[in-house]
């Protein structure tokens, strides 16, 4: 509709500044097109803006050199547009990959034959054998065969001309300039570690220099890495070996740490499992640490800037700055969390996207991906993995955490006596095997206990059969038939027989003693069922009783409202507005009307809040604008009141029958924005959430702050009041969950392994649900505050929850679009 | 459906933003070399560290959250910055090597950053030149000469056989297009 009067100033400037929306330009450029006035008048306004200063501003002239530059990186960063579509940087684990020198490709340090000299001499730096057999001479060794090439260097199994002793003789690949001096420092830093004696740390015999190349002679080991063990067994090691390889690499480090020496790069690969033939038969090879202190003088394999895959590196060694023990520790957090994983916990198709994984990303819990592990160990894992070295425990601490945990598994005498039985015969698997229990591997090698317990396990299912597992054993139960199974004691894990999806069994785990007879009952939890119809990310989820049933009702950013009910077969039904994303939605007291709030950057976006009824999913009337983007809604319990929360700290209470703003106060929490709202009950006070880390209490008449409860380190993403109004609980960034007495604004808190970006609580107040940057939905015990399961099935972050209204479910959406239902352990 | 062409950095969160890629690599890649070039970057070494920073780009832009405490600019300050210091220390690792690179003669701490003005400029700039093909020619040069080369309407108008009036409309259009294409990124 043309504009028949001519725009003030004001919108005239505002027009041709181009800060009007397309629809009001529309109208008015018709009107200015043909105006006269509004041609003199915009002739004398001064029209002046950042966007205008900044295209005044004169740029440094590119020369053609630059500009040739320029042209070259645009057409090769415009290659790398595939991967916009794959963005999430996920490589399977691929030891291969790795360049590391490994000795662990020989099993067994044989003679090998002499090596003919047909060929030119791949070893220059040798000098020329005296005798047969030799490939060479070095300083006072023969070098007799060579075990292992990589980026460290070459090693050679060598004889001490005067000792008459093997050796695994390391020429080291000193790094390019070798300057005298570094060699020097090198010689005097390998002379300190051969001082250093420790059980779990493989010390050199000798360091020397000869025909210019620095070298160390070492004890020549039987066995293999570490690395070479991960590959074989391609997944998650027995937990018993993992805790026994932790504390023994643990023992090392904490020797070596107290004596001032850093490793710099603790990996599997530098881990070395020595095999001692003399020892008792079945008796666990043992640990030694290899190459340690050899990072700072060795070159890397590859060349300059391409050095090999840093995955187990520190955060802070990653960013290159100046390291001390604590980077070892995190390196062996990535270690223990392979062992227990067989993942690694940071990956990238590139070295980039790894350095940024490891300095930005918390990696889902071991338990997450094997539920069997002690949650201890899951939490020393996670404790060792922080990224400020200041929060990681020491060497030793390490050490006696593993040690504490191997004890709790087997504090029964029962233990003593199998290590006193090593010897004792090995019972075949009738000897172990009750009724219903039908052994999957042959023992170990370790006898069976005499004393088994009987394990009744109670299961819905007629006919079901669960494995259960101890350490690297595993039977079969048939559960159907409600007989006791004979297990010896110990920690059990326990999965179901046949695959249920996603769904684990819960318990997961369980501990018998001797003798013990009890009853286990079983239930299938995690994921139900899920849909995908969001094509970008969920904003907020409710439950909702519409049509005579249960649905899950989800606001996404793609501007959808997604109506689902997972009993049905039907597809979900999907409601879109062309406002702006939706950022989160929430349900009237009565249950009868939905409220989505959307909003964005940019002068197109919408601010709004929406309703829409439950029944029908037909819009209502009398939407709010917001003034920047709405992140948080609430209802109050009383009629037509309404809260809304915004990206600017604008916070605002609505009388919703005449769509006004009743009371509003900007830049609450800082102006860092508000993401969480809750009423208490009887709706006079109201709770928001912010980006200052702060909770505050309004009261709803005036929007006056009553109290502001301080707790979080970073901004607080969700919010609920339990039922009763005593207490809240809020997540945040800072990666705790913490529940507040309102009365006295204490909070206890509990410690989350990644920023949680969303909060549900129980209908009964008594468990909360979280969901969280690691793709992680965990269900919380309020009463003991702890975490009780944890479950995985988003691709990416959770970025809302809910709960069902029976409390037997909960609900979550998530940045991969997808809305998922989950059952919850009892 | 409806549709709209709503600003870059949004775009670039929907899968298949093939496209809005090649216009973001257009926009940001002088820019890219701008900055480098300030924080002490040698003009040999600035083409790869600039890739280098693309392809840490193209993996986290489609989940950049807006958040109202941090402007995309200190997010592209961050992962710029963190480049540079792997850049430099696999500099310094070129040095021990003995290579002839450069990199390895970098100063230990660049130069000031580019400034927030500096940015914009850059961007904006730039903006204008790739989003040329997006208009008619009179409309696009009749906004570059009052705007840019600070020209007055009047004297556009007569070059290019507009009315005065045409030639303000004319920036009206092309400033409200840079707007909403740069909705989030020149904060």
């Amino acid at each position: 509709m043309p504009v028949p009067l001519c725009p003030a100033p004001a919108q005239l400037e505002a027009l041709v500044l181009g800060r009007l929306t397309e629809t009001v330009a529309d109208d008015l450029e018709r009107h200015v097109s043909t105006c006269q006035r509004c041609g003199q008048k915009l002739q004398s306004l001064a029209g002046e803006d950042a966007l205008l200063r900044a295209l005044r501003q004169p740029l440094p002239r590119e020369d053609s050199r630059r500009r040739a530059a320029v042209s070259a990186v645009i057409a090769a960063a415009k290659k790398l547009r595939p991967k916009l579509d794959t963005a999430t940087p996920t490589l399977p684990y691929d030891p291969g990959s790795t360049q590391e020198y490994d000795p662990g490709s020989t099993q067994e340090f044989r003679p090998e034959p002499p090596t003919t000299p047909a060929v030119p001499n791949p070893f220059p730096f040798l000098r020329p054998p005296q005798a047969d057999g030799e490939i060479g001479r070095l300083g006072p060794y023969r070098v007799l065969a060579v075990l292992g090439a990589g980026g460290m260097g070459v090693v050679f199994r060598a004889e001490d001309a005067h000792l008459r002793r093997l050796v695994a003789l390391k020429v080291i690949k000193a790094k390019g300039d070798s300057s005298p001096r570094a060699r020097e420092q090198f010689l005097a830093e390998a002379r300190a570690l051969a001082r250093l004696e420790h059980d779990h740390v493989v010390t050199a015999y000798h360091a020397g220099e000869d025909n210019g190349v620095p070298y160390l002679a070492m004890p020549l080991l039987a066995g293999q890495t570490l690395q070479g063990r991960v590959d074989e067994a391609a997944g998650p090691l027995p937990v018993a070996e993992i805790l026994r390889v932790g504390r023994e690499i643990a023992t090392g480090l904490a020797a070596a740490h107290a004596h001032g020496f850093v490793h710099r790069d603790v990996k599997p690969a530098n881990v070395w499992l020595e095999s001692r033939p003399g020892a008792a038969a079945g008796s666990p090879p043992r640990v030694k640490i290899l190459d340690f202190g050899l990072a700072v003088v060795a070159a890397e394999d590859a060349p300059a800037g391409v050095a090999g895959t840093p995955a187990y590196m520190a955060p802070e060694q990653a960013a290159g700055r100046v390291v001390d023990g604590r980077a070892d520790l995190f390196s062996l957090g990535c270690v223990l969390y392979v062992l227990a994983t067989g993942r690694l916990p940071f990956t990238g198709e590139t070295r980039t996207a790894l350095l940024i994984s490891i300095a930005v990303d918390d990696p889902p819990p071991v338990r997450a991906a094997n539920p069997g592990l002690p949650v201890a160990l899951d939490e020393l894992i996670g404790r060792l993995l922080r990224k400020e070295p200041a929060d990681r425990p020491d060497a030793a601490a390490v050490a006696a955490a593993l040690q504490g945990i191997e004890d709790a598994r087997r504090p029964k005498p029962s233990r003593r006596a199998w290590l006193a039985a090593t010897g004792a015969a090995v019972l075949g698997a009738a000897g172990l095997t009750a009724v219903g229990v039908r052994k999957l591997r042959p023992p170990s090698g370790r006898p069976a206990d005499p004393d088994p317990a009987e394990v009744t396990f109670e299961y819905d299912e007629p006919d079901a059969r669960i494995v259960v597992r101890r350490d690297d054993e595993e039977w079969v139960v048939n559960v159907g038939d409600k007989l006791p199974a004979s297990l010896p004691p110990g920690e059990y894990a326990l999965r179901p027989a046949a695959v249920a999806g996603t769904r684990t069994l819960w318990p997961a785990t369980v501990t018998v003693a001797a003798g013990e007879k009890k009853t286990v009952a079983l239930r299938l939890v995690g994921e139900v069922a899920a849909h995908r119809e969001h094509s970008l990310p969920v904003g907020g989820v409710a439950v909702v009783t519409r049509k005579g049933g249960v649905f899950v009702l989800s606001a996404g950013q793609d501007r959808t409202l997604v109506a689902w009910n997972p009993a049905l077969q039907d597809r979900p039904t999907v409601v879109w507005h062309k406002d702006s994303p939706l950022r989160c939605v929430a349900v009237s007291t009565d249950g009868r009307t939905v409220a989505t709030a959307c909003g964005g950057i940019g002068p197109r976006a919408v601010q709004a809040v929406r309703f829409w009824d439950v029944e029908t999913l037909e819009p209502l009337g009398g939407a709010l604008a917001g003034r920047s983007q709405i992140n948080a809604v609430a209802f109050s319990p009383t009629p037509n009141c309404l809260v809304s929360g915004e990206n600017d700290g604008t916070l605002t209470v609505w009388d919703t029958r005449r769509a006004a703003a009743l009371t509003r106060v900007e830049k609450a929490h800082d102006g860092l924005g508000v993401f969480a709202a809750a009423f208490l009950p009887g709706g006079s006070r109201v709770l928001t959430a912010g980006g200052d880390g702060t909770v505050v209490v309004w009261d709803v008449a005036d929007l006056k702050p009553v109290r502001t409860l301080v707790g979080h380190a970073k901004p607080v993403r969700g919010l609920v009041v339990l039922p009763g109004g005593k207490q809240a609980a809020s997540v945040g960034d800072d990666a705790t969950v913490r529940v507040w007495d309102l009365a006295t604004g204490q909070a206890r808190a509990w410690a989350t392994p990644t920023a949680v970006r969303a909060l549900a609580g129980s209908p009964d107040g008594t468990r909360l649900v979280t969901g969280d940057d690691a793709g992680m939905v965990r269900l919380w015990d309020v009463s003991v505050g702890r975490e009780v399961v944890a479950f995985r099935g988003h691709a990416k972050g959770v970025t809302a929850v809910a709960f069902t209204p029976d409390g037997r479910r909960a609900v979550s959406g998530g940045q991969d679009g997808t809305v998922r239902l989950w059952e919850l352990p009892q | 459906m409806f549709s709209t062409s709503s600003g870059l950095l949004e775009r670039l969160r929907h899968p298949h933003a093939t496209r809005d890629w090649d216009r973001f690599v257009d926009l940001y890649a002088p820019l890219l070399f701008a900055w480098a070039d300030r924080l002490g970057v040698p003009r040999q070494d600035a083409a790869d560290l600039v890739q280098d920073v693309f392809a840490t780009l193209v993996e986290k832009l489609p989940t950049f959250e807006y958040d109202p405490a941090k402007s995309f600019r200190t997010w592209l300050k961050a992962v710029l910055h963190n480049r540079l210091r792997a850049w430099r220390r696999k500099g310094a690792g070129a040095r021990r090597v003995g290579g002839d690179s450069a990199v390895a003669d970098l100063p230990a701490a660049g130069g000031p950053d580019l400034d927030a003005a500096e940015y914009h400029a850059h961007l904006a700039r730039r903006a204008l030149d790739v989003m040329r093909a997006d208009f008619t020619p009179d409309t696009w040069t009749a906004c570059w000469e009052v705007v840019v080369n600070g020209r007055s309407a009047a004297a556009v108008a007569a070059d290019l056989g507009l009315t005065v009036n045409a030639v303000y409309l004319a920036k009206a259009r092309v400033l409200r297009r840079l707007r909403e294409e740069l909705a989030g990124l020149l904060d």
